[in-house]
């Protein structure tokens, strides 16, 4: 459990969480999704406001032969404004950088999804460039993804 | 099996290649290490058995290259992700087959491969920015340059490089 704020507190996901999981986000599969993450080097953390559980903030495509993983964060629209994720970011980046021993942090952000791409331009994050149709959406069709990254010494600084 | 050209097929791997593959990273190990940083950590046949019973288990299909009958290289699939309709493409040759446009030939059948069979929609290819040789294969193929990923890879004796991250789209492909 990682502590951010009086009212943020990130939870490492396990596999009781699968019913809270699938009211929050209307998602199918949701076993399949923590049992599938669980074994990786690829932790999970559900995000708790005021004690109710609210989102979802984690890694993806962790490599330790190259020190360098990616943050992806999801957070219901009702907790939308209140800086939740830019703070469990700030808390999951100092976690990775001090706990798991990472060099280099990405994020990815759909090119159109201003308030998603927010989060690393206000964190200090560098923009790299534009992953071409990196994404496919629900309605199959292809988005652009924005790339930036935070690498461990411009962490340092900033603290 | 891929004919290439007359000169070069491409055979999917297989347990039996293990020998041949960890001999040349072996005989050619200050050649290879400068780019390929697991090179330093592949000290017998073993440590190459272990990296293609892992490839073998994933969709990342990965093929031996050889020119004139003779083991030259490996090309294959990396992070392909069939939800998103993208791969990455991967790549060495031993410092003896260069120069003989083995490797861009080969890479191209790859290309024609993922967007032609596989239904692939982007492939990448990603090169760090100091190893001119590798990058003129994106560049030659009409990949776009993206951007620069920055401390991607980490190499021998623990140094960081930046990466060079470029794209080719099915579109594009079908424009060439």
């Amino acid at each position: 459990m990682i502590q951010v704020t009086d009212s943020i507190i990130l939870k490492p996901l396990s596999i009781d969480d699968a019913e809270t999981i699938s009211k929050l986000f209307d998602m199918e599969d949701v076993i399949e999704f923590i049992n599938s993450v669980l074994p990786t080097d690829n932790k999970q953390f559900i995000i708790c406001f005021e004690s109710e559980p609210v989102g979802l903030i984690g890694f993806r495509d962790t490599d330790l032969a190259n020190m360098k993983t990616e943050i992806g964060y999801w957070l219901s629209q009702n907790a939308q404004g209140k800086g939740i994720i830019t703070q469990s970011a700030t808390a999951i980046l100092k976690y990775a950088f001090d706990e798991m021993g990472i060099n280099r942090v990405q994020i990815r952000a759909e090119i159109e999804n201003i308030k998603s791409r927010n989060i690393p331009e206000r964190l200090g994050f560098s923009f790299e460039g534009i992953q071409r149709e990196g994404e496919m959406s629900p309605d199959r069709n292809f988005l652009n993804v924005a790339v930036y990254s935070l690498l461990k010494k411009e962490f340092k600084q900033k603290l | 099996m891929i004919q290439v050209s007359n000169d070069i097929v491409l055979n999917p791997l297989s347990v039996d290649d293990i020998f041949k593959i960890f001999n040349t990273l072996n005989d050619e190990r200050e050649y290879m290490r400068e780019w390929l940083p697991f090179v330093d950590t592949t000290n017998e046949a073993e440590d190459t058995a272990n990296y293609v019973n892992f490839v073998l288990q994933t969709e990342d299909k990965q093929f031996t290259i050889y020119y004139q009958n003779k083991f030259v290289g490996l090309i294959g699939f990396k992070g392909t992700d069939t939800t998103n309709n993208k791969t990455e493409i991967g790549y060495w040759l031993s410092q003896y087959a260069q120069r003989k446009g083995i490797m861009t030939q080969s890479v191209k059948k790859l290309i024609e491969l993922a967007f032609s069979e596989m239904g692939m929609n982007r492939i990448q290819i990603k090169v760090a920015v100091d190893n001119t040789k590798s990058r003129r294969i994106p560049e030659r193929l009409g990949f776009m340059e993206e951007g620069v990923e920055r401390d991607g890879e980490l190499l021998v004796d623990n140094i960081y490089t930046d990466i060079v991250v470029y794209s080719l789209l099915k579109s594009e492909f079908e424009r060439l």
